[in-house]
């Protein structure tokens, strides 16, 4: 399958060439990450994997291997890219309990731009489909999506998401959905060095009837519940050069989940601080802090039989320092380091596994030609 | 925190407020520049034109390349599930 759609790929490309000889830029990507907090949906909850029942935690490594292909062509106002990104995924730990996860993945994206050229801004039609195959077949998945977007001003994606084997199981979280997401930005640039950007998201997500009966039963629906979320996102970022090669953000990301279901509202609030450091292409060093607040309205809890119930609250903060240093013109090495620790004020010991720390390791390198 | 989400939504419509006052006070332009972005400019490099090449800063050029990667590599969608907001566990 792989060999088929790197050839197929390449008919494409070719085909595109025709008119005009295309730019072609292809890299690949080898990574090493090791990870203690693997999350796959369900695959955390002791209550329903045993791995999970020693430890909450399920740690591991991931080795990746993508390959970039990017062809762009240029032919009046009009210009076409095309990318295609197969990506394959190896997973180790808790004794070939992650081997399931070993992965395949194709994004491939078709962009066709109009530049007006000086009296309107570009518009900007896309369409592309990623493909997830993992040795768990549960978790195979088509993901094809359809946008429009003029500038950066505004922007409307169709998206779904349709699983292989949605009407034989019922599952948590692996569930078929259809995704509307709409998005308008404004800037306000006081000079050259500062910038305010701004953001607003309104997403509509509707998903099959294929929940375990197990979630009917803890969010008090029937079984022809259909889930339909609303979730609105506002973010704002202050962006200032600092000095030639150093730059200072500092943002805030408001996110407001409404539902059908109590269960599914949430308000996610995220404040971060990010420094940026780069003398040249291609080598730059990452800084990055984060706090985040999670509310969930619709999820209490008592600590004690027929007690005052509290609505249930997480709290997290995250940091992380990542970069990219180019050795020559076409090789590069990048290093990551993430950290996030998650708290929650539900003090059931069966949520204890909410309580974690997690980090993630990633050292890599990009060749380009 | 909820609070801090209205408090939040307060500044965007002061942000907006602030905006729209700035412009009829003549103090700034509204124009697209050639990365895409709608921008009320208070420092414009032209201030007839519709649309600007913006004269960004080398190092903001390279972080908005790497933001933009960042974007595209985000661990959560590798993970296949349906996630919302980073909120990918049920509980």
């Amino acid at each position: 399958m792989w060999k088929r759609l790197v050839v197929a790929s390449m008919c494409v490309i070719g085909t595109v060439s025709v008119a005009q000889t295309p730019q072609v830029e292809i890299s690949l990507r080898p990574q090493f990450e090791l990870n203690n907090h693997i999350e796959f949906g369900i695959s955390i909850d002791p209550s329903t994997v045993p791995q999970s029942r020693e430890s909450s935690q399920l740690s591991g490594s991931r080795t990746a291997l993508v390959a970039d292909v990017a062809s762009a062509v240029e032919t009046g106002r009009f210009s076409t890219r095309l990318n295609v990104s197969p990506t394959l995924e190896n997973y180790s730990g808790e004794g070939g309990f992650l081997d399931q996860f070993d992965a395949q993945r194709i994004p491939a994206n078709l962009t066709l731009t109009y530049d007006a050229a000086g009296s309107l801004p570009s518009v900007r039609v896309n369409g592309g489909a990623i493909r997830l195959e993992r040795d768990a077949p549960i978790y195979d998945v088509w993901e094809p999506y359809v946008g429009i977007g003029i500038g950066e001003l505004l922007s409307y994606e169709y998206r779904r998401r349709a699983f292989d084997d949605a009407e034989e199981r019922e599952d948590y979280l692996l569930i078929d959905s259809t995704r509307h997401t709409g998005r308008a930005a404004f800037r306000v640039s006081f000079n050259d060095e500062t910038r305010l950007d701004t953001s607003a998201q309104l997403q509509r997500e509707t998903y099959a009837r294929n929940l375990s009966p197990l979630l009917y039963t803890a969010i008090g629906e029937t079984s022809d519940f259909q889930r339909e979320d609303t979730r609105r996102n506002v973010r704002v970022a202050l962006t200032r050069v600092v000095a030639d090669s150093l730059l200072a953000q500092i943002g805030l990301n408001g996110l407001w989940s409404r539902s059908n279901s109590r269960f599914y509202e949430f308000q996610s609030t995220d404040a971060t601080f990010v420094a940026f450091w780069s003398s040249e292409d291609r080598r730059w060093v990452r800084a990055q802090f984060a706090r985040g607040w999670i509310d969930f309205d619709g999820r209490t809890f008592s600590e004690t039989f027929g007690g005052e119930r509290h609505p249930r609250r997480d709290r997290q903060w995250r940091a992380g320092l990542s970069s990219e240093w180019g050795l020559t013109g076409a090789i590069s090495l990048t290093a990551a380091f993430d950290a996030t620790q998650n708290k929650t004020n539900d003090t059931r010991e069966v949520f204890d596994f909410l309580n974690y720390t997690q980090t993630i390791t990633t050292v890599g390198m990009t060749a380009r030609y | 925190m909820g609070e801090l989400g209205d408090r939040m939504r307060h500044w965007v419509y002061g942000f907006a407020l602030f905006g729209a006052a700035a412009l009829f006070a003549g103090c700034g332009n509204v124009m697209f520049m050639t990365d895409g972005n709608l921008a009320l400019n208070f420092d414009p490099p032209s201030k007839d034109a519709f649309i600007v090449h913006d004269p960004t800063p080398p190092v903001m050029q390279r972080f908005a390349a790497q933001e933009a990667a960042a974007t595209a590599s985000d661990p959560n969608a590798r993970s296949g599930a349906n996630c919302a907001g980073g909120v990918c566990t049920i509980f």
